[in-house]
């Protein structure tokens, strides 16, 4: 345990372990939250929007169901959300970026001009477009997301791959008369991946915001179900008031996302050392 | 007497031009010819620019080459495509000049010499071991080198590596890319005698690429001396560094312990 | 006159795990208008002995010296102070010396500007007189070149005429010629021969190649472990090593033998600088080693001219 806090340094282990806190939240949800009927939607009318208090520690919303075990409840959401994003992004882009990088000629111009032309539109707006048109929905958002993703880690793959290739370890490979699929596998993608899973944690924020911002735009998930981005969308109404019923999924997102991007800053600090140069 | 096992006849290599409207560059090889007979070793000696890395490089089929012929083992190297390159590629041992980046910093010494053997098809288990550990065994290392990293070696320890993986596959032809020029002399030495000693005991043939003509001497049977392309000046070691031909070919001598007792 | 006196000096850098002793004990002597050779492998101390004579080592390294004075002033204390306007640095890679988006103008102009009260034109005349007496054709139009657009040699030229800019009358020269072909280095260390003789300079030249030393150098150095071991005239260090490991390093040179012959390699690895060394550091690897080696410091023998630490009564072989 010592020597992760020494190799991530605090901010990472901290960052590491208040990830970890909100997974177990999301996978004993049911058991944590004190109300886990309202968590998953139930009404409970009689408690209207009442401020936080010893019986609802966070208060209630407008349905009367406690905003705490809505927010426990929304962790499994949220988090499963920006996982699937990253992780669909990774899938994709990955191979392409290997494939082009690696490959180079007329592979790697058909699959980067297909990259650029993803990349030529304002993420944000082919989200909500593609959001849109796919209707609301929370593998639509997560798919809707992904496509305006995987461009990023394509071109990131790539650039990875073309220092790899150069390198005298991969020509030593080929001129031991290894096929490529080996090179690939062996020497490629070990390299190029590293990099790129640290991207991935540094992105997990930024996934999780946007997929928070097309429920909050009502493209995301739909009632009674809800992640952090719905449940911010739903205290709106009432806010500042009622402070309390976007509050606190607001600052869940806002302290999940932080740690994603600490732990992802630790994580590339430590991998910078020790890249493939011997230096 | 025997046959050269590579014979490399009016080689040219030539890089694209950097840009549209530029002129074609000088070639990089200009119409070099070489014969290495088996078991014997060839020096080509060269400094930046001389155009023996390209020579090299397009040996190994690495560069393309604009005209010429090579033959290595009587088959002609530069018509062989994919699987059949691939598979005669194994008859030829590499040795590059830096082993820490010519050896993957991330595999064990074992997965790094068991490479070349599973890329032949030999399979994992107690035989693959063991030849591995006999290959390192042989460029002077004990086997319990086998699970380290090439990062926790010295300079010396990794470039016997690199010639051990070299020698796995049993190649005809060992060819030697600055070799030694990254290593301290007391180590320069060692690795020099180890290469003499696999010589003599498998009858390799050499191709020693260096800028360093004193090296090259002590190990090579003939020497070629390039410049800007071309081969300036090709003979037996003893007559080219008792009587060079070419100027050229002393300034490579240059100074040294020579100069200095000229100097004095 | 002896410019830089050196009696002992070393430099550790305490860690975790121990303190690592990167220079254990170093002397040095160097006459004025010498060209003094420090020789070793990698390892052995010899750039961080460079380094402490410039001020610039790591952050926590310890430096203690009995003597460490450079023209009667302390560089345990000056040696920020005279470094760029006493002593200057001349490194292995030009490339890396020079920054690659200023013109070479500009880069002497700044090393001028900092040294010298005098007006651009000036200046600018005193860069151009610098850089033809380091051997470049064509001073004027260099100024307006970059340093991409020179080759190796003319680059460490550069290198060698901004360190004269400052002024600075002696050049730790680290490997000066390692980066460069056979020729331009021969003719870079012919320069820096010519160098001392026309301008009085004093040259401390470390390298690890024998040739170098055997080239330009009048007296040498021999590091190992990070202890001098052998100091005397390069010419005697050469002809008739008395240190067992100076001879050892020239017995291992390629040329040393016949062609084809066994080359006297030198077995083993040098001692980790975390290892404490009781007696001599080379005893392990020597081939002359006797019993009393291993576990006892060895003597200074010789005169003033030549000296070497060794149990051996006369030297080598």
């Amino acid at each position: 345990m010592s020597g992760l806090v020494r190799r991530l340094g605090f901010g990472g282990a901290a960052g590491l372990a208040l990830i970890l806190i909100f997974a177990l939240l999301a996978m004993l949800a049911p058991w944590l939250a004190p109300y886990p009927g309202q968590g998953l939607g139930d009404p409970n009318v009689i408690a209207k929007l009442k401020p936080p208090s010893t019986e609802f520690w966070l208060g209630t919303d407008h349905l009367g169901r406690d905003v705490l075990s809505r927010v426990i409840f929304g962790t499994r959401v949220s988090m499963s959300a920006g996982l699937l994003i990253v992780a669909s992004s990774l899938l994709v882009g990955l191979p392409v970026g290997v494939l082009a990088g690696y490959f180079g000629g007329w592979v790697d111009e058909v699959l980067m001009r297909v990259t650029d032309i993803f990349l030529a539109f304002p993420a944000l707006l082919l989200a909500v477009l593609l959001a849109a048109a796919l209707g609301p929905g929370l593998l639509n958002s997560i798919v809707a997301v992904s496509v305006t993703w995987w461009p990023w880690y394509a071109r990131m793959a790539r650039s990875e791959v073309l220092v790899l290739r150069g390198q005298p370890y991969v020509e030593a490979a080929l001129l031991m008369g290894v096929s490529h699929p080996r090179i690939l596998i062996r020497h490629i993608l070990p390299g190029a991946a590293r990099p790129l899973l640290v991207q991935a944690a540094l992105d997990f924020g930024p996934a999780l915001l946007t997929a928070s911002a097309l429920s909050f735009l009502g493209l995301g998930v739909l009632p009674p179900t809800a992640d952090w981005g719905k449940l911010v969308d739903e205290g709106r109404k009432f806010f500042p008031d009622r402070w309390w019923v976007s509050t606190a999924p607001g600052l869940a997102i806002f302290l999940l996302a932080l740690a994603f991007s600490v732990l992802g800053d630790a994580l590339r600090d430590a991998e910078g050392g020790k890249r493939d140069d011997p230096a | 007497m025997t046959n050269p096992i590579l014979d490399v006849t009016d080689l040219v290599v030539r890089y694209k031009p950097r840009g549209l409207f530029v002129p074609p560059p000088r070639p990089a090889v200009n119409r070099v010819s070489l014969g290495l007979p088996a078991g014997t070793t060839l020096g080509v000696v060269g400094e930046s620019g001389s155009g023996k890395s390209s020579l090299l490089r397009a040996i190994l089929r690495l560069v393309p080459v604009e005209s010429g012929s090579v033959t290595f083992d009587g088959r002609d190297w530069l018509a062989l495509r994919g699987a059949d390159l691939r598979s005669a590629r194994q008859g030829i041992g590499v040795v590059a000049q830096n082993p820490f980046l010519s050896l993957s910093p991330r595999l064990t010494i074992a997965q790094i010499l068991s490479e070349p053997l599973l890329a032949r098809g030999d399979r994992h288990g107690s035989d693959l071991r063991d030849k591995t550990a006999a290959l390192l065994l042989r460029c002077g290392l004990p086997p319990d080198f086998l699970p380290r990293r090439a990062g926790e070696l010295s300079g010396g320890q990794a470039q016997r590596v690199a010639i051990a993986r070299a020698l796995a596959l049993g190649p005809r032809l060992l060819v030697l890319d600055e070799p030694t020029s990254a290593l301290d002399v007391s180590v320069q030495a060692q690795i020099l005698n180890l290469l003499m000693e696999l010589k003599a005991d498998f009858g390799l043939s050499m191709l020693f690429v260096t800028h360093n003509l004193k090296v090259v001497a002590h190990i090579a049977d003939r020497i070629m001396v390039m410049q800007q392309g071309v081969v300036v000046e090709a003979g037996p070691t003893e007559k080219v560094m008792a009587d060079p031909e070419q100027l050229y070919t002393r300034e490579l001598m240059g100074f040294g312990r020579d100069f200095a007792r000229s100097r004095s | 006159m002896i410019l830089l006196e050196i009696k002992a000096l070393s430099v550790t850098f305490p860690t975790a795990t121990g303190a690592v002793q990167a220079v254990r004990s170093v002397d040095l002597q160097i006459e004025k208008g010498a060209i003094h050779g420090l020789i070793g492998e990698s390892g052995c101390g010899k750039t961080m002995t460079g380094m402490a004579l410039l001020g610039l080592l790591p952050k926590g390294a310890q430096v203690a010296a009995e003597v460490f004075r450079f023209d009667g002033m302390d560089l345990a204390t000056q040696a920020a102070y005279l470094r760029g306007k006493r002593i200057a640095l001349i490194s292995q890679d030009p490339a890396a010396a020079l920054n690659p988006v200023l013109t070479i103008g500009r880069q002497m102009d700044d090393v001028l500007r900092t040294h010298r009260t005098q007006p651009k034109a000036a200046r600018q005349a005193v860069a151009v007189e610098l850089l033809a007496a380091t051997g470049l054709a064509d001073p004027v139009e260099l100024l307006n070149r970059y340093p991409h657009q020179l080759s190796g040699g003319m680059q460490q030229r550069v290198v060698i005429a901004q360190a004269l800019a400052t002024g600075a009358d002696f050049l730790i020269a680290d490997e000066p010629t390692t980066a460069l072909d056979v020729t331009v280095g021969a003719q870079v260390l012919a320069l820096l021969r010519k160098l001392v003789s026309e301008r009085g300079l004093t040259v401390l030249m470390i390298t690890h190649d024998m040739d170098v030393v055997a080239a330009v150098c009048d007296r040498a150095t021999v590091l190992y472990a990070g202890l001098s071991v052998e100091e005397g005239p390069a010419r005697a260090i050469m002809g008739r090593p008395h240190h067992p490991f100076s001879a050892a390093l020239l017995a291992a040179l390629p040329d040393a033998v016949p062609r084809g012959h066994k080359l006297a390699a030198i077995e083993g690895r040098i001692p980790s600088p975390t290892q404490a060394i009781t007696g001599c550091a080379f005893a392990p690897r020597c081939p002359s080693c006797l019993p009393v080696c291993p576990d006892t410091p060895p003597p200074v023998r010789g005169n003033s001219d030549h000296r070497w630490a060794c149990h051996l009564d006369k030297g080598a072989r």
